[in-house]
């Protein structure tokens, strides 16, 4: 059989179920609170599910695989105690946070913050940062996912025509079912890449020419033995920059943030909190195995930097058959579409409900139609920014997550700090992206921020600094208040 | 610490007992992970498991392993208030 053909059918079929499941999670519900929080019934495991097929991105597939084989073992420090931290802050944001949408009616992240601080301008700031930084994340899936294609394929299928087609599935499925179809199809999008994953790992290691786990790693120690420790890849000034990053990020992604609110009560968040530090041990553990014994096969020449981003379907076009190499990249292209499904889902809703009523009045019962036509809107413009990306994934990703993380200090303030002031939280956000905006622009017009960072990763002063600000402003912002009004 | 000294931190800080030990057993848990004392050790061949996998990452698993266990007896008892 013709190989664009095979490729075409199994594809077809991962995306026609994809679809029906859609279909099938259709509500028949009109309310806006039904498309975009899935009427607050989501179960344990399905809750579970979705978090995990959520935050399991391309960056998962192609980002870790690419890293791996890049800075070997050590990739696996960076990423896989800070994701299993994030258990703990699925517990102690998750709680409230749906405790309090249940109770007002919360539907988006800023409309928390807006309500609980009573300042819309918070609220607006707080929105547009995370639009803002989850764009660079989103571009990244359709980005990754026409990249598998194109490899897989031989270049018959170029990368963009990839990305536009998958984009183009995961609209219909979207639009039709909002929030209920996006956590359904996460669930099978999850349970599918993870099984293939692992079936190729284990198929790759018992390849003839590859010849078991211990061959290999007696290949790779003989020939690049560096791939094995952390020196010199890392230091633990890094890792455990990483380690703190990942907790604090990971819950400030609209996409996750929302998810909170969908839970059908707190023992299904609870649930959750300790599923996920479950799994993410092993299954880290199988990109990653991916990209380091990638420096045991032999390609035509040393992969750049961005080539190496793609070392996992050049590793399938090496080792497996065509049919089993396409049927491995719909696993990979699941996971791109369940983040990119709620990316655009979480921003879309944060436009309808606090973007839009800034700027003009928005009808109740037209949310959920404006909802459908800014889910198309977003996924335009996460494939034209997918077209051409600047970064490896890894750079791409990492500065969306400091951005991202800025959040993080004023998210618990507001939950936790009954002394907290809106106007401390506006300067503390400010604050720490004018910081993030600078360390890029230093990064790339090649000025040191050694002395800023001094070893750790950037995001790690950034942080501290945010933090510092809240705490700082709040104490002035309450004797300034106290002074005038004795 | 008394409670004034407790509302000027400016976010969550475990008030009770069993909440102040949870805190001590994840700060560990995170300290462990960094494995600072193992630093520079990892070039002997001997430091690979099974021939395949670095010790300090079947460690590292461990300590995740752990965790998830720390945090699903914490999730069973955590109430946001105490």
């Amino acid at each position: 059989m013709n190989d664009l053909l095979i490729i075409g059918l199994i594809l077809a079929i991962y995306l026609a179920i994809s679809i029906s499941i859609g279909l099938y999670g259709r509500s028949k519900e009109d309310s806006a609170e039904d498309y975009f929080v899935a009427s607050r019934k989501i179960n344990p495991w399905v809750l579970f599910c979705t978090l995990a097929a959520t935050n399991f991105s391309a960056f998962f597939f192609l980002g870790f695989s690419g890293a791996s084989y890049r800075e070997g073992w050590g990739f696996y420090g960076i990423m896989a105690m800070g994701t299993s931290l994030v258990g703990l802050s699925i517990l102690l944001l998750g709680i409230p946070i749906h405790k309090l949408g249940k109770e007002k009616g919360y539907v988006t992240p800023p409309e928390l913050i807006a309500g609980e601080t009573n300042s819309k301008y918070l609220g607006w700031l707080y929105g547009a940062i995370l639009v803002v930084f989850t764009l660079p994340y989103l571009a990244v899936q359709p980005y990754g996912a026409g990249l598998l294609l194109d490899t897989l394929s031989g270049g018959a299928i170029p990368s963009f025509i990839g990305a536009l087609l998958l984009t183009c599935v995961m609209i219909i499925y979207l639009v039709l079912g909002g929030m209920k179809s996006s956590a359904m199809t996460d669930v099978f999008q999850g349970i599918l890449m993870f099984t293939i994953l692992i079936i190729f790992v284990f198929g790759f290691f018992f390849h003839e020419d590859i010849g078991g786990f211990s061959e290999a790693g007696q290949s790779l120690w003989e020939n690049k033995p560096e791939k094995f420790i952390r020196e010199g890849n890392f230091t633990w000034e890094i890792i455990l920059s990483y380690t703190l990053l990942w907790p604090i990020t990971v819950p400030m992604f609209p996409q996750l943030f929302s998810r909170f609110y969908i839970a059908e009560d707190d023992k299904a968040i609870r649930t959750a909190a300790w599923l996920y530090p479950t799994v993410v041990p092993i299954l880290f553990l199988f990109p990653v195995i991916i990209g380091v014994y990638g420096n045991i096969v032999d390609f035509d020449h040393t992969l750049s930097k961005a080539e190496s981003d793609n070392i996992l379907p050049l590793v399938l076009t090496e080792y497996a058959p065509l049919w089993a190499g396409a049927i491995v990249c719909v696993g990979a292209i699941a996971a791109f579409m369940s983040t990119a499904d709620s990316q655009i889902l979480a921003m879309s809703s944060i436009i309808t409900k606090d973007g839009l009523p800034a700027v003009t009045e928005v009808k109740e019962e037209n949310e959920k139609q404006i909802g459908r036509i800014l889910i198309i809107i977003l996924a335009i413009i996460g494939l034209a920014l997918a077209y051409d990306p600047p970064d490896t994934i890894f750079d791409i990703v990492s500065q969306a997550f400091t951005g991202l993380a800025v959040l993080f200090p004023t998210t618990v303030a507001v939950l936790y700090w009954d002394r907290v002031k809106a106007n401390s939280c506006i300067i503390s956000i400010i604050a720490g992206e004018i910081l993030v905006v600078w360390s890029y622009w230093s990064a790339k017009t090649g000025n040191s921020t050694d002395w800023f960072t001094q070893g750790f990763h950037f995001s790690t002063p950034v942080i501290l600094i945010t933090i510092l600000v809240l705490w700082i402003s709040t104490e002035i912002e309450e004797r300034l208040t106290n002074n005038s009004s004795s | 610490m008394n409670k004034k000294t407790w509302e000027l931190l400016p976010f969550w800080f475990p008030k009770s007992q069993n909440n102040r030990n949870w805190t001590f057993v994840f700060i560990l848990l995170i300290i462990l992970s960094i494995d600072w004392w193992n630093w520079e050790k990892g070039t002997s061949s001997d430091a690979r498991f099974a021939n395949w996998i670095p010790i300090w990452i079947v460690y590292l698993i461990m300590i995740q392993f752990a965790l998830a266990y720390s945090i699903w007896k914490f999730s069973q008892e955590w109430k946001k208030d105490e």
